[in-house]
This record gives C-alpha cells, structure tokens and sequence, in this order.
C-alpha cells in the first residue's frame, strides 16, 4: 500500500448516480486517495480504462441498469484484475447485491458512513496490496 | 538490565504505544465524521442551488431524502388551496384519490401549525410517522416533508438528518414560493402601451 501511496497515490473510483451521495464518498476517500467520479455505466466505463482504479466503489443502482453491469465490466477488464470492488446499498437482502457476493465484491450499506467507508476501502486495499 | 526487566520495559512501551494509536483513531474517527457531517450540508446545498426549477429542486430533495438521509419510505407534499397534495414520494401507500393515510392527522396539523412533528422512538411513530418537518419560506407554510420509515441498519434519525430536512425545507419552500409567485404573475395582464389612453 505504502510504495503504491508514494508512486503517486492509490486511486478509488466511485461510480453513483447520486450526485449528493458521489460528493459525500468523494469527499471521504479524498484526504487519503486520488477519486475519480462517474455517474453512470457508460462514465464508470470510460474512468475504469483512463484512471486504472486500485478500488472500485459502485452503488447498485448505478444507471442505467444497475451496478451489476458494471461489476461484470470490471472483472471482464484485464487490467482491472484483482481490483477490489465494494458495492453501495440500501438493501443488503437484494438479490443483485448477493449475484454481487458471488463475483467477489465486499459491500456496504447506504447512507454512506463516512469512518465505515474510510476502513472498508483502507482494509480492502491493504488485503489486495499484501495479496 | 536483567533481560526480564528489558522485556517488562517493552512491554510496557507496547502498551503505552497501543494506548497511544487507539486514541489516535478514535480522534481520527471523530475528525473525520464531524468533516462529513459539513460535507453533506455543503453537496446539499450545492445540489439545491444547482436544481433551477421547481421539478429539479423536488429530485434533488429525492436524492437528498434517499441517500444523505437514507429514509426508505418519505412523502413530499404541497399545500394548495389549504389542501396538501403529494408531490414525490416513495415508498408509500397511496390510495386511488393520491392520498397517504399513514399519518395523515399529524402530517396535516404540521401543515397548519407549522411546528415539527418526532417520533419520542421509532416504534412510538404516530401511525407510521417518524417525522414531519413544515415546508416554507417568508413565514408561509407551503407543504410538509413526511418520514415514515427508515431501513433496518438505520435506527433513528440524526442531528445531521434534522438539519438537512431544515435545508430541504428551506429550500422547497423558496421553489414553491416561485412557482405559486409565477403562476399568479402569468394570470396578471401586463398594461398595454402605446394606443389611446397608452403612453405618449
């Protein structure tokens, strides 16, 4: 984690509709990462191939389709392999969320908590950096 | 140094380190939700400044509602001709005539008193109702802003939440204020120049 920080800064993107909600995890990630932000599938796409994240955060209703799609487009990018990806939602029961537990995603649960975000990124990217 | 007192020593300074690095996050954990707590009143606001139309300041109370908020059942009404009308909502029962039953009594008498209405608990809601917060701008009631349920990973409503409906409030209010200001302007006719009688 440490020599990725003095390469230039681990990079987190957060792909959310929600431009309050995009803002506010944004804005928490910040003080410790380089944020990209994306507000659908097609920007989500686009930021995923020009930012190369070291962490994805994608809410589950991502539009147009959903934040599934673009779990899919994640693992489907090899350079993306290995990146680890937490979904955002309101509704831990939700059916799309446990398709996303089978790919391997963590998830967290919204309204954003800022401290539960700040540790859920910060223990994910030292996993991924120590694996 | 013996090198049991050597070991004591360290452990100690372990210890005392431990102590020192808790501390650290519990101050780092409180810093930085006291930050979020300012930067969901500034995307807020900006949100609403940025929404020019009545319709786009009602999304972005939706938003607001939905994700800062995080309430999963909330209606947004409208008072016209001393009758409230839902305006956004979700999760909620409406009947055929677009009526909310939950709450309806309390809802209506934060209409017209204008003073907030909170659940002592979340359990103890009036009839399904966790919160009513009045609507208005310039001392005029103009609608209400109705909570009726929270997910189950939320328990209750918070500070910051109380002050965000504040805002929305606020904001609402103002937009509309506007509309009901524009409405009436459009049915004014302007004077018409020029002519007999008109200006010279």
């Amino acid at each position: 984690v440490s020599r990725a920080r003095f390469e230039g800064g681990l990079r987190v993107l957060v792909a959310d509709g929600a431009a309050v909600s995009r803002a506010l995890a944004s804005a928490v990630l910040s003080f410790d990462y380089d944020v990209a932000e994306a507000a659908d599938l097609e920007e989500a796409t686009a930021r995923l191939h020009d930012h190369r994240p070291d962490l994805v955060l994608v809410d589950l209703g991502l539009p147009p389709s959903g934040g599934l799609a673009f779990v899919d487009t994640v693992l489907h990018t090899p350079r993306a392999r290995g990146v680890p990806i937490v979904v955002a939602t309101f509704d831990p029961a939700n059916a799309e969320l446990r398709e996303c537990f089978a790919r391997g995603c963590a998830f967290i649960t919204k309204p954003l908590s800022a401290w539960e975000l700040h540790e859920t990124v910060r223990l994910l990217l030292a996993r991924a950096a120590s694996a | 140094m013996g090198e049991e007192e050597a070991m004591s020593e360290l452990r100690v300074r372990v210890k005392h380190l431990e102590a020192e690095h808790t501390s650290c996050r519990e101050r780092q954990r409180a810093l930085l939700e006291c930050a979020s707590e300012l930067m969901q009143l500034v995307a807020t606001a900006r949100r609403l400044r940025d929404a020019r139309t009545r319709q786009r300041v009602l999304s972005a109370a939706e938003e607001v509602l939905l994700h800062l908020v995080g309430a999963a059942s909330f209606g947004v009404f409208e008072k016209v001709e001393g009758t409230l009308r839902l305006r956004v909502s979700r999760g909620v029962a409406i009947d055929r005539h677009g009526h909310v039953a939950a709450g309806a009594p309390m809802v209506d008498h934060v209409a017209a008193t204008g003073e907030r209405y909170l659940a002592p608990a979340p359990e103890d809601g009036d009839d399904g109702l966790l919160a009513a917060v009045p609507i208005g701008a310039c001392a005029e009631v103009s609608g209400v802003i109705a909570i009726y349920a929270l997910p189950e990973h939320k328990p209750a409503l918070t500070p910051l939440d109380l002050e965000l409906l504040d805002l929305l409030s606020h904001h609402i209010g103002v937009a509309f204020l506007r509309a009901t200001m524009e409405a009436s302007r459009s049915t004014i006719r302007p004077p018409r120049l020029g002519g007999r009688g008109g200006m010279p």
